[in-house]
């Protein structure tokens, strides 16, 4: 992992644009866009790794809505050891997938780093550290670790050669380290394993949430107020400050409304998945342009970034 | 969380069962007429649902001939209580039925473990 004193560093070179007008002057490798392409690795390893860690979290939600329906709802039992165990598992399971987008969101603040100043033993550290984990992950969706050697060279070891020229051997260097990281990443994520048993425990966090409403809406303290004012945009009318009730037509018909939108949260979720992997796409498609010393299209690639991030707060506030 | 597609299938027959007993759970309970009837069916779904989430954390991908016949099994009892489940006339049946279901879920989950 990468260093706090590493990170504040990053953080003053970012807002510094001094050191670049000269290595972009001697470079072929534009650092700049480099220094771009790193912060929107680490800005898409970010909201991957906030995706996956609003899934770990609603699933103890799970645990809380089955508790307090069994408080609400006649013969619903607390969480079993058995029930809480399993929800543990597969909790570390999906730990595994938040560590490796975590260790590759450092990956990509030490290739920033590195495109800015000499931080090749933070960036070779790094790269460890993130071939580890997508082994791991590997290793927790049944496949078999990408990365035989997970020590072996990030950065090509160059002689004869000084200064800038260096500096630009080590950037594409390592930005090829990078990519095959996050095409591993992408390898993973497309997988039917990866696909399938994450729309299972999103159907599972939906159901739940689904039931638990309906329970709470049956003990009379779900108020649907706010959910039917969004649907009322006609002047002078507004929603009574109440909207609760055991009427069987009204019961049905929030059921309905529950049902709605937590399919929407559902398609919201299948969104971001492919978003994430759009988005790595993107990414792999300009490192190459940076390897083969190409200018960058960076705007495909902070269009598909800033839609990932949007729909990665979206889950968040849902 | 590994899957394949004789998983995916395992996982989704598990699913059906514990789903439709969960929706359908007020329901059942408020047709239920015996304190008997009801700790059963409490049993039932607390099976269901340890079952399901056991599944969850489990690789299911053993396509055995004795595990594609118990699927087959266990989705014509989970149909079975989906219709049953349309009118709700005779809850001693549909109780019958599910515990079929629930029994036949938890084979399933052990038997199609990898």
């Amino acid at each position: 992992m990468i260093s706090i004193s590493i990170r504040s560093g990053i953080a003053k070179i970012l807002f510094s644009a001094a050191p670049f007008a000269f290595l972009v002057a001697c470079s072929s490798v534009e650092i700049p866009a480099a220094n771009q392409l790193a912060t929107s690795g680490v800005a898409a390893s970010a909201a991957a790794q906030d995706a996956t860690e609003t899934t770990r979290a609603d699933l103890i939600q799970v645990l809380r809505i089955e508790t307090l329906r069994s408080a609400l709802q006649p013969g619903i039992s607390p969480p079993s050891q058995s029930m809480t165990d399993s929800i543990g598992q597969i909790r570390q399971q999906l730990a595994a997938r938040s560590a490796m987008f975590g260790d590759l969101k450092d990956l990509y603040s030490s290739f920033l780093a590195l495109a800015s100043y000499d931080a090749s033993a933070a960036f070779t550290s790094a790269a460890t550290e993130t071939r580890t984990s997508i082994n791991a992950f590997a290793d927790a969706l049944g496949k078999a670790s990408p990365f035989g050697d997970v020590s072996g060279p990030a950065i090509d070891t160059v002689a004869g050669i000084v200064g800038e020229e260096i500096q630009k051997r080590k950037i594409r260097s390592a930005s090829k380290t990078v990519r095959r990281a996050v095409e591993q990443v992408v390898a993973l994520l497309e997988s039917p394993e990866e696909g399938k048993a994450m729309t299972r425990i999103r159907q599972a966090v939906v159901e739940e949430y689904a039931e638990g409403a309906k329970a709470l809406w049956d003990a009379g303290v779900l108020n649907a107020k706010d959910r039917i004012a969004g649907l009322v945009r006609i002047e002078g009318f507004a929603v009574v400050p109440s909207v609760t009730s055991s009427d069987p037509k009204i019961r049905a018909a929030i059921d309905e409304d529950i049902e709605f939108a937590l399919t929407q949260r559902m398609e919201l979720e299948e969104m971001t998945h492919r978003q994430t992997i759009g988005t790595m796409k993107a990414l792999i498609d300009r490192h190459r342009e940076l390897e083969e010393e190409k200018p960058l299209s960076l705007e495909q690639l902070l269009g598909e970034l800033n839609r990932l991030v949007e729909l990665a707060k979206t889950i968040k506030g849902t | 969380m590994p899957a394949s597609n004789a998983d995916a299938d395992n996982q989704q027959a598990i699913a059906d069962t514990f789903f439709t007993l969960d929706r359908n759970f007020s329901k059942l309970y408020a047709a239920c007429t015996t304190d008997a009837q009801r700790t059963q069916l409490t049993a039932l779904r607390d099976g269901a649902r340890d079952t399901f989430w056991a599944a969850q954390a489990k690789n299911l991908s053993d396509s055995h001939d004795v595990v594609v016949h118990l699927r087959e099994q266990l989705n014509t009892a989970n149909s079975q209580v989906a219709g049953q489940l349309q009118g709700l006339v005779q809850i001693v049946q549909v109780l019958t039925l599910i515990a079929e279901a629930v029994k036949t879920a938890a084979a399933l989950a052990s038997l199609a473990a990898a």
